[in-house]
């Protein structure tokens, strides 16, 4: 649906990070972890068309966005104070992460790749799952709403590429640690296509199947213009799916078969 | 309580209901944009491209946004006619609003056999003829830019089928009149126009081309003043209606469209960033002809002052 809805709150939770809540009770009982919103962002001659933004966390009658502060777009809609509306569509994406009825769950999220993860965590939080997160960034000032894990009592472990916080290097590391002192039934990632890829690959080695949420440039978001597309191997070779409609969630076997 | 004015038109024998219709391309086939507006208020359902099979598209990124517009460039994916026929025309048969099915291909015989396979089809008004894809190499573009080959391809399909036939022109071409005139002279019903600018967006922390095909079609806003002229100049060169697009977002754009000749305007881009354009486009015309005292809309149609 398209919808008007009056922003509740908006602060910058790191550098260039959003933190935006919008009401929106229709919204916040409809949707799934991977989910996103098509959001209009002021028309200008370089926001003319809409940003998908992942939603990452429901409250009550309320959604929550983090987002990345990358141009002009995204820059005017974390001006929005509360009070003043924001036009978005939403609930889209029919792809979303599937978590099971029980078992262990690893969440691995990269840089703005932590945002829709958050929704995940309280999904799989509130569902009894056995949940651990892990948070890697370039560096600690890129680290942001950690305390929403604690409040879940999901543990985190953070690595980070400068070594201000955390374990030093990719989060991948401290994620293979893991896997195998304790092998989890599921991972799910959100991140930049080099970690979904790592991620895809100790899925692989491990034999864990690994669920990733993938980003690309997007028109319209309901699957019309075919614009957002992903190559996927199906029965008949590679074919093209739409990362808006059929996503933004995949099987990591499925979207990165050509992986070394 | 001035009476409600006259909206619709009829453009090669095609009755609509309002002179607004979506781009094709840009509305899928019509059903996943149909949770956000009344596919009934439409003038028309233009689908998008369908090629005789299925066809996969290019690489992506496949669009990417530019200052007061977008490129594209999906390269002509879709299901082939045979699932456009039995999968979605079920679906676009229920409402009452012609379909006009965009038509592409690579040879003249691509184009015939295709408009042979959709003649007759249950629930289709109409076919516009895409020769003027910028993003297939083969085919499409020289259809387009080729006055003697357009004129062929258009001969080919127009022995091939009864349906009234909308031919789609580029503007990448010097004297877009021409193409204009070779259409209408070998049976185009209507022109549409304009297609999209051959185009390309370059990423510079990559220093590489943004988009997968490397160049795309340009569309928006950024080529409405282009497009506005190339229809008034194509409605003063041919007897035949226009179909007037490119950067339509609002009222003002279409009417602005229609003054300039086009009997109707499409809407592309604009669904994007609006998705209920469409109905504020036809609800702004509906009051432009209210406020200025006009009970029909072709009072409009044409009706540029240039004194």
């Amino acid at each position: 649906m398209k919808m008007e809805c009056t922003v509740t709150g908006a602060r910058l939770v790191a550098r260039d990070v959003a933190a935006m809540t919008v009401r929106a009770p229709e919204l916040a009982a409809a949707c799934e972890p991977g989910q996103f919103a098509h959001i209009y962002c002021g028309g200008g001659v370089y926001s003319l068309t809409r940003r998908p933004i992942s939603i990452s966390k429901v409250e009550g009658d309320e959604l929550g966005f983090l987002f990345q502060i990358k141009g002009e777009g995204t820059r005017w809609l974390a001006q929005r104070r509360p009070g003043e509306t924001v036009d978005l569509m939403a609930p889209l994406g029919k792809g979303c992460y599937r978590l099971p009825e029980q078992g262990k769950v690893y969440i691995a999220a990269g840089g703005i790749g932590y945002a829709p993860v958050i929704f995940l965590a309280q999904r799989a939080a509130a569902r009894g799952l056995d949940a651990r997160m892990f948070v890697g960034a370039r560096d600690s000032g890129s680290i942001y709403c950690l305390d929403e894990m604690e409040k879940l009592g999901v543990p985190v472990e953070v690595a980070t590429e400068d070594g201000g916080l955390g374990e030093r290097g990719f989060v991948t590391a401290p994620l293979e640690h893991a896997i195998q002192a304790d092998k989890p039934d599921l991972i799910c990632c959100c991140g930049p296509e080099p970690m979904l890829r790592a991620v895809a690959r100790l899925g692989r080695t491990y034999g864990v199947p690994v669920q990733v949420s993938l980003e690309q440039r997007m028109a319209c978001g309901v699957g019309a213009c075919k614009g957002c597309v992903v190559p996927v191997k199906g029965r008949n070779g590679v074919h093209y799916r739409n990362v808006c409609s059929d996503g933004p969630v995949f099987c990591g076997e499925e979207v990165f078969f050509d992986a070394e | 309580m001035p009476n409600k004015p006259n909206l619709s038109v009829n453009i090669a024998g095609i009755a609509m209901k309002n002179p607004v219709m979506p781009a094709s391309g840009c509305f899928g086939f019509g059903e996943e944009y149909a949770p956000y507006l009344d596919l009934n208020a439409l003038g028309a359902i233009v689908v998008k491209s369908v090629t005789m099979n299925e066809t996969v598209g290019n690489p992506g990124p496949r669009v990417c946004e530019t200052p007061g517009g977008m490129l594209n460039a999906i390269g002509w994916q879709n299901p082939g006619a045979d699932v456009f026929i039995n999968e979605k025309m079920p679906f676009l048969r229920q409402f009452n609003t012609p379909v006009i099915v965009n038509l592409a291909g690579k040879t003249a015989s691509d184009y015939a056999e295709l408009a042979a396979r959709l003649d007759g089809v249950e629930g289709l008004a109409g076919i516009e003829l895409n020769i003027s894809c910028p993003n297939v190499s083969e085919g499409g573009v020289a259809f387009g830019t080729d006055p003697r080959l357009a004129d062929e391809v258009v001969r080919a399909v127009r022995a091939a089928t009864k349906l009234p036939l909308i031919v789609k022109l580029s503007p990448n071409v010097t004297d877009i009149t021409v193409m204009a005139r070779a259409v209408e002279g070998a049976g185009a019903d209507a022109i549409s126009l304009i297609n999209t600018f051959t185009a390309i967006a370059i990423d510079v922390k990559t220093r590489r081309p943004v988009l997968g095909n490397f160049t795309g079609g340009l569309s928006g806003p950024a080529v409405k003043p282009v497009a506005l002229y190339m229809t008034y100049r194509v409605a003063h060169a041919v007897s035949v209606p226009v179909i007037g697009m490119g950067g339509v977002l609002r009222a003002e754009d279409a009417i602005e469209f229609l003054l300039a000749g086009a009997s109707a305007v499409a809407v592309g881009m604009g669904t994007f960033v609006n998705p209920t354009a469409m109905i504020d486009v036809i609800d702004g015309i509906e009051r432009y002809l209210v406020e200025n005292n006009m009970d029909d809309v072709h009072q409009l149609i044409g009706g540029l002052i240039t004194d």
